[in-house]
């Protein structure tokens, strides 16, 4: 199974051009790597010197990169459910389908869900063929409700679901008292029960993305030799820690040269620090990319067990 | 041709037993209708204003969840008076 690297920070700290470095290093070190862009910005085809599409480019030997297209995967979310809801309810029209997915485009949780659809394919459908995946992620507001999502939505589905037990159950005690009940029409049982099932596929895929993101991955935060960098990063390691996913490391990405800050605050002093140097001037080839230093990261990254499939 | 005798009882018997099954699981049906009530309010809660899940899941859920919607529009008309429902399951009062 792929070893995952995540970095996250604020804007303009370098988390594109250090997901891009570690990609090119680890690539020229033999290992085969995915690089995935999941920034709207979609600076890493840029750095590496390649267009990507959603399809894996191949960037150079042993390294291939994609950009996810948050708003395909929006559109292709909606549009299953819309068939969905067209092939359950063809024969009323008492429902406004249209009007009703136009509104879940424009609802809180739906940028993030496709998010979510989008790095499950990855993980499930393309990371087996790499040894490493290293995600760029998206400005940190984005990033951390993504990261939330699982757990927040795990909690609502084992509610639903112990719910759907106890409404099954009734059903089957009145189907075996009185067969004619129309209560007691429909799925009896959770194998029987579409809503049932729905609801352990759903369990099944947040697992997965929560175990992704908590014990498949490494999460490195970059900061910048200023303050703002450093705030954002401290409140990014908060949330996580509030999320129960590890923050493995601080990058500290000197790209002026301007030097490292000498302290960091306590919810990132006891993190393991990677001075991954600077490039002077912007970066004109791959080749430039290796100069960062990222050989502690690429050892703490293969220094984590790996992942039963 | 009307029916015979034994015809006759074995109907009433049957009428019978099917009342008593329906008195035996009125108060089950009251409430499993109340759970797939609430199922259907938390998950759908969010369009009327409540606390509901993450919109995409809720969404995921609608197409599977016609009876509960069904249930929840019909107990909706009994949210005016519901222990003058619960009292006439109960046969109280």
């Amino acid at each position: 199974m792929a070893r995952n690297a995540f970095f996250l920070g604020k804007g303009g700290t370098g988390k594109t051009t250090l997901s891009a470095a570690l990609a090119v290093s680890l690539a020229r070190a033999g290992r085969r790597v995915l690089a995935v862009s999941l920034d709207p910005a979609h600076n890493l085809g840029d750095l590496l010197g390649v267009l990507l599409g959603e399809v894996p480019v191949r960037v150079e030997e042993r390294l291939e990169a994609l950009e996810v297209d948050l708003g395909a995967w929006v559109e292709r979310h909606l549009a299953a459910s819309r068939e969905e809801l067209k092939a359950t309810y063809a024969y009323t029209s008492a429902l406004n389908v249209d009007s009703l997915f136009d509104l879940l485009r424009l609802s809180p949780g739906t940028e993030e869900h496709a998010v979510l659809l989008a790095i499950d394919h990855v993980d499930r459908v393309l990371a087996p063929s790499y040894d490493v995946v290293v995600w760029d992620t998206p400005p940190t507001g984005l990033t951390l409700r993504f990261l939330a999502m699982p757990s927040v939505s795990a909690r609502w589905v084992a509610e639903l679901r112990g719910l759907r037990e106890r409404i099954l159950g009734r059903r089957q005690a009145i189907a075996r008292v009185n067969t004619e009940s129309a209560a007691a029409a429909g799925a009896v049982t959770p194998a029987d029960d579409p809503v049932h099932a729905r609801l352990g596929a759903m369990r099944e895929r947040l697992g997965r993305l929560q175990d992704l993101f908590a014990r498949r991955s490494l999460l490195a935060v970059v900061v910048n030799p200023d303050l703002l960098s450093v705030a954002e990063a401290s409140r990014i390691s908060e949330a996580l820690a509030r999320l129960d996913i590890p923050l493995s490391a601080v990058c500290l990405n000197s790209r002026d040269g301007a030097g490292s800050p000498t302290s960091l605050a306590p919810p990132l002093a006891h993190l393991p620090r990677v001075e991954t140097g600077y490039l002077a001037g912007p970066s004109r080839s791959r080749a430039d990319l290796l100069l960062l230093d990222l050989a502690p990261l690429a050892a703490r990254l293969f220094a984590r067990p790996e992942a039963a499939p | 041709m009307p029916p015979s005798a034994v015809e006759t009882i074995r109907r009433a018997l049957h009428a019978l037993r099917r009342l008593q099954r329906e008195r035996a699981t009125a108060v089950l049906e009251l409430e499993l209708k109340e759970l797939e009530n609430v199922f259907a309010l938390l998950v759908f809660g969010g369009f009327v204003g409540l606390p509901s899940p993450p919109a995409p899941l809720a969404a995921e859920l609608l197409p599977l969840l016609e009876r509960e919607l069904r249930v929840a529009a019909s107990r909706a008309d009994l949210a005016h008076d519901p222990l003058a429902a619960l009292a006439g399951t109960l046969d109280a009062g």
